[in-house]
């Protein structure tokens, strides 16, 4: 009887072990998934921002990016919908200081302005990119864009 | 728990039915733990491989950031090469050090963890030959990457990218160099790293020395070329009009192609802008382009109007301003060759008359077999050698006295169209000259206060705006030399220094000019030429003074010379190839005129002359050679010709092509074809650069433009092909101006 008893007892274990490393694998596997769309997502932002500076559409964005930071409010934000999940972004903006001028590196009349976009996506939920169990669960990207990248006409 | 198994196995077996259950509940736990362990290496994998997917995809972002740097730098000061040595930026996430052409910066991506970009220009060479200028950089920025930049913003010509295969990452003279960077262009190589390697990076620490786990890595490679100058927005830019002229043929290849390397496709006039023949319903393309002329049209074909944008000219909007101290050119400290004519006899030798081109034509034809003094050119700056004059270094052009121009020719001249005969044809018209005699005959004089160096000759009024009070024009030197004052009343000098006694009255040193003969005489005066060969050349220096026209008379044309004498070389048969060191230039520089009846082939190639340069009998081999960076810049006109003899009286044009800037402060005008009987075909004529008719001509410097004479784009050919690139404008001034950098090549690896 004991014997059957023991048996019992490691065949319960076992299983215990599978369903919690299932779920576990399942969790780790989801957010591989998730980073890999939210990294792509991020990607896709990052593109679109700077097709609508170099086509300056709508008319006058390009001079508006680089006319300052946006960080509160952001330059955009918004959500997307990929499978089941809601993927939340926030794009903002920090224009890069020279230290040697002491003053924002590059001047509108060189066209040579430079500025940090960044991009944060997040997926837990709405309000925050913590998931209990799966942890941080957000891609944030970042990328200097410099004003000559995204002239499409140098021409004065 | 080994021995805990075994105890249990061996009481187990002592009873069969317990020891299956038990075994059966062994092999099933050790099938599922199997089977968690292989799930737990998949899922790791899994998140692994989305790991690595992010982190190349944060390299990629830190090489690109790097690059975009490295543009905004490069916007701001051209000759940029990572030497603003220090800290440059230190911000919430993103730190950027210089150190002697190394850049080193950090960018905060994800979380706390930051990426790193890093350029080098510095070869890390102080240890061997410190062949690229730069101090090495501090061992802790002291890049272990095989990628060198190259910065050839202002070089003339193609410059090699080395790669650090020395010692300890350094370029050496034996080092690879995959390829060449284009004049006018960076090459900017960026390595973007990130990973759990790259732990240690902080504000504080940019570039450890070693990894200490798994690290991506992605280069990205860009060419970032000037792309916006003041004022240089259009491929031909014409203080008057802008003409060309196609073949009447109506062949649907005869047209005019506009288009632009950095932006939108554009020409200007302050004039008209005119397209005569070829492609009868298109002759005028340029996809999205712009024509901008005095009336706001676009004289073409009909199509053409309808797919081209047209506006008007605002008179007073610059065009690119290069003035002559600007531009790049030799000097004196230069190697110097004198000033005077070469001509190419038909067994090879150089034979030199210390004299300008229209005196030699005259002294030639009275005397056809006169030698002059037979040269070898053969120095570091420049070789002559069988029919071909090499160029590698800047050569300047010094005066003699007799002569400030640069000449070569074969010994049967050279000719602009099949019935080139000399002097009349050139930049200069006769009716123009006649009407610039007429303009100086008008002007009242007394001559007075001779002295031992020539003359004075007061005038009571004067144009100051030629010759404004305080700046006097002063022309030639030596045996030969006018300065023309004014005052601010308007009364003006004319001192002459003319020791040859051109236009004297006696043969005494300090006998009075004789103005009548001066005033009276002109270029097409045969007697006055045989008795004065240096008359056409005078009389044009002292027109100019007066600000009433003058300029170069013209070149040789076809030298008449008696059948016994040979005289069967062409300028297709003589070369004169420019061959500077890799990313450098050679230039050849004159006071006077230059006149090269000859091809003109090599890179990186500049010809500067304060007065008119003509090249004449251009041939095939310049299309096909001149690939880059040939620079003409004149303070007069500029004449091209194609012409080649074929025998029998007959002559086809070729095509002309180069790469490069052509700057007039007068008149451009490229004769690749005619309509003639004896002409059998035209050429084409291209241009990647920049064409500029300033319409300064006469002025002492550059103003607005159409300030002075000339100004106008004539070229004749069987199609054009005109691409604007300021990158070239950059290459060929002292002073690179800031303004953006555009990118024209990208490759990521």
């Amino acid at each position: 009887m004991p014997e059957i008893i023991l048996s019992f007892g490691f065949f319960a274990v076992a299983i215990l072990a599978l369903m919690g490393l299932s779920l576990s694998i399942s969790r780790t596997d989801s957010k591989a998934l998730e980073t890999a769309a939210g990294t792509l997502i991020a990607d896709q932002l990052m593109g679109r921002t700077l097709a609508s500076l170099r086509t300056d559409s709508p008319p006058g964005s390009r001079a508006g990016f680089f006319s300052g930071e946006f960080v509160d409010p952001p330059w955009d934000s918004g959500s997307l919908v990929s499978g089941k999940t809601t993927f939340y972004y926030e794009l903002t903006t920090n224009q890069v200081m020279d230290l040697t001028t002491a003053g924002p590196m590059g001047e509108q009349a060189l066209s040579n302005r430079l500025m940090k976009l960044n991009v944060r996506v997040w997926w837990a939920s709405e309000n925050q990119e913590v998931r209990q169990g799966s942890g941080r669960l957000q891609v944030v990207t970042s990328r200097l864009i410099s004003e000559a990248e995204v002239l499409d006409d140098p021409s004065p | 728990m080994c021995y805990i198994v075994f105890m249990l196995l061996k009481w187990n077996f002592r009873n069969p039915v317990r020891g299956v259950y038990f075994l059966s509940t062994l092999v099933i736990s050790v099938l599922i733990g199997m089977l968690v362990i292989a799930a737990v290496f998949l899922s790791r994998g899994s998140l692994q491989a989305s790991e690595h997917l992010t982190d190349g995809n944060e390299a990629l972002k830190a090489a690109e950031s790097g690059l975009r740097y490295a543009q905004s730098k490069l916007s701001a000061n051209p000759s940029w090469r990572g030497d603003d040595n220090g800290i440059t930026v230190q911000q919430q996430g993103l730190v950027v050090e210089e150190d002697n052409g190394n850049v080193v910066g950090i960018i905060k991506i994800n979380g706390d963890s930051y990426s790193q970009f890093r350029i080098r220009f510095n070869w890390q060479d102080d240890a061997g030959d410190d062949a690229d200028g730069l101090v090495d950089p501090a061992g802790r920025n002291h890049l272990d990457i095989p990628y060198v930049s190259v910065n050839n913003a202002r070089g003339g010509s193609p410059l090699p990218v080395p790669r650090a295969d020395g010692p300890d990452f350094s370029v050496t003279e034996v080092s690879s160099s995959p390829y060449d960077v284009p004049a006018g262009t960076v090459c900017v190589i960026v390595e973007g790293r990130s990973g759990p390697g790259l732990s240690q990076l902080d504000d504080k620490n940019l570039n450890p020395g070693e990894v200490n786990a798994a690290v991506t890595t992605r280069v990205m490679e860009a060419y970032l070329r000037v792309a916006k100058l003041p004022a240089a927005n259009a491929a031909a830019m014409a203080a008057g009009d802008l003409l060309a002229e196609l073949p009447d043929d109506g062949d649907k290849k005869s047209q005019v192609l506009v288009g632009s390397a950095t932006g939108v496709p554009r020409v200007r006039s302050k004039g008209e802008v005119t397209v005569e023949g070829g492609n009868a319903d298109d002759n005028y393309v340029s996809p999205d382009g712009e024509v901008y002329s005095r009336d706001g049209t676009l004289n073409a074909a009909p199509t053409s109007r309808d797919t081209v944008r047209t506006d008007t000219e605002d008179p007073n909007a610059a065009f690119y301003k290069l003035s002559w101290e600007d531009v790049r050119k030799s000097t004196s400290a230069d190697t110097n060759v004198d000033a005077g004519t070469y001509v190419v006899w038909d067994d090879g030798s150089l034979h030199y008359y210390d004299m300008n081109l229209p005196e030699y034509k005259a002294f030639i034809e009275s005397d056809p077999t006169n030698p002059g003094t037979t040269v070898t050119l053969d120095s570091d700056a420049m070789k002559y050698d069988k029919k071909k004059l090499t160029i590698k270094q800047n050569v300047f052009v010094s005066s003699t006295g007799n002569s400030d121009e640069f000449n070569l020719i074969p010994r049967g001249g050279a000719q602009v169209t099949p019935d080139d005969e000399g002097g009349a044809v050139g930049p200069i018209p006769i009716d123009e000259l006649e009407q610039a005699v007429k303009r100086a005959s008008s002007l009242p004089y007394t001559v007075s206060s001779p002295d031992n160096m020539g003359a004075y000759l007061d005038f009571p009024t004067a144009d100051l705006s030629i010759v404004p009070p305080g700046s006097p024009l002063i022309i030639g030197s030596g045996t030969f030399e006018l300065q023309f004052y004014t005052k601010p009343g308007g009364e003006a000098t004319l001192k002459v220094y003319d020791s040859n006694r051109l236009f004297r009255t006696g043969p005494a040193l300090n006998a009075p000019p004789d103005f009548a003969k001066i005033v009276a005489t002109t270029v097409t005066d045969p007697d006055f030429i045989a008795a004065n060969p240096s008359a056409p050349l005078v009389m044009s220096q002292i027109l100019g003074s007066l600000g009433a026209g003058g300029g170069s008379p013209g070149g040789t044309g076809k030298i008449d010379l008696p059948p016994t004498v040979d005289a069967d070389l062409t300028p297709d048969n003589l070369e004169i190839k420019f061959e500077p060191p890799k990313g450098e230039s050679a230039i050849l520089s004159a006071d006077g005129s230059i006149n090269l009846g000859s091809k003109v082939t090599g890179v990186g190639g500049s010809i500067t002359s304060q007065r008119d340069i003509r090249l004449v009998g251009a041939g095939s081999s310049l299309e096909a050679n001149v690939e880059d960076g040939l620079n003409l810049y004149a303070k007069g006109d500029i004449l091209l010709s194609s012409l080649l003899p074929k025998g029998a009286d007959k002559y086809e044009y070729k095509s002309f092509n180069m790469k490069g800037v052509i700057y007039a402060w007068g008149d451009f005008d490229a004769r690749i074809g005619m309509e003639h009987e004896d002409v059998t075909k035209w050429g084409s004529f291209g241009l990647q650069g920049s064409l500029v008719a300033y319409g300064a001509k006469n002025q002492p410097e550059l103003g607005d433009p159409g300030d002075g004479d000339g100004g106008d784009i004539r070229i004749k050919a069987k199609s054009v092909n005109l691409t604007f690139d300021p990158a070239y404008l950059s290459a060929f001034t002292n002073e690179v101006e800031p303004g953006p950098f555009m990118q024209t090549l990208f490759n990521v690896h």
